[in-house]
């Protein structure tokens, strides 16, 4: 198997700048390892290529999930709208002592999207979109936390239904690995589109 | 310790004791070990990245024998990486050797 035999499917799927960055150093090892009197199969030398790339895909990602699916932030903010304005509608219902936390909800919400938008006015769009729909589907966490249903039900649970009360639980432990899995997903993005000097943006 | 993690814990070494580039890493790692342990050449450069990601190491671009070689070299935060894994590893094979022992 020929060197460009090998690289074509590991590198495919990556964005161009990447694709040039791989093919540079795999073409430098690949000299080297002629030059110190080796064999000219690629496939010997590097071994699967499938294996490399599923390697390379824990590290970056691919052109289809930078460019995502254009209609998963929408889905993403009309869920979020929705359990919004639950949240809002059943306000004047709660007893007293839910107000602060329900209140609390709302206020976060739009400040948090305000936030989110302000921070990555200026981004690459590709990065922009998933910073932002991570972003979102974390804040929609949020309002799960205070959601009406634990606020009403705060007596024991019998059997399987245990798993509500342990809703705020679920809801924190969900804002908190959202908040990382935004950043560690724009660290991602940063690299895959940037793969020589993304630690300096 | 999984085959990623000694992957890990090889290329480290090797950047332990000076910056290297791919090519000179994967043969370090055969030489030293008599060709027992190779380091997988296609999936060296995964590795490689993932660790400078992480911030273990850093690379930078050099010119080696009139060719341009991206050179890699340990962070401080790759020294106390190494000395983790190097621990694990040798509580490992301690572990191993006392069972081993005790049988023979």
């Amino acid at each position: 198997m020929t060197l460009d035999e090998w690289m074509n499917p590991v590198v495919a799927e990556f964005p161009r700048p990447l694709q040039q960055h791989l093919r540079s150093e795999y073409r430098a090892h690949y000299q080297d390892h002629l030059s110190a009197g080796g064999a000219e199969d690629a496939q010997a030398l590097f071994g699967d290529p499938e294996e490399t790339k599923r390697q390379l895909k824990k590290v970056y990602l691919t052109q289809e999930v930078l460019e995502g699916r254009p209609n998963v932030v929408y889905v993403v903010v009309f869920s979020l709208l929705c359990t919004y304005f639950n949240t809002l509608h059943l306000y004047s219902r709660l007893p007293q002592h839910a107000h602060f936390w329900a209140l609390l909800d709302l206020v976060l919400v739009p400040i948090g999207a305000a936030w989110l938008w302000k921070r990555t006015w200026k981004w690459e769009p590709s990065r922009q979109k998933l910073f932002r729909t991570l972003g979102l589907m974390t804040l929609g966490m949020t309002l799960w936390i205070f959601q009406p249903v634990q606020i009403f039900h705060p007596l024991p649970f019998s059997g399987l239904l245990f798993l509500l009360q342990l809703q705020p639980w679920w809801a924190i432990a969900g804002v908190i690995g959202g908040i990382y899995s935004m950043f560690a997903m724009d660290a991602r993005v940063r690299r895959t589109l940037d793969p020589v000097g993304w630690h300096k943006a | 310790m999984k085959a990623s993690e000694q992957l890990r814990l090889l290329i480290l070494a090797v950047l332990e004791r000076q910056p290297e580039h791919g090519y000179a890493i994967a043969q370090t790692i055969n030489a030293r070990s008599n060709g027992l342990l190779t380091a997988k050449e296609g999936t060296l450069y995964p590795a490689l990245h993932l660790l400078e990601a992480e911030g273990h190491i850093q690379s930078q671009e050099t010119e080696v024998s009139g060719r341009t070689r991206r050179e890699y070299r340990l962070t401080s935060r790759g020294q106390q990486e190494v000395s983790r894994l190097r621990g694990d590893w040798t509580r490992q094979v301690g572990a191993v050797r006392a069972i081993l022992e005790v049988q023979g």
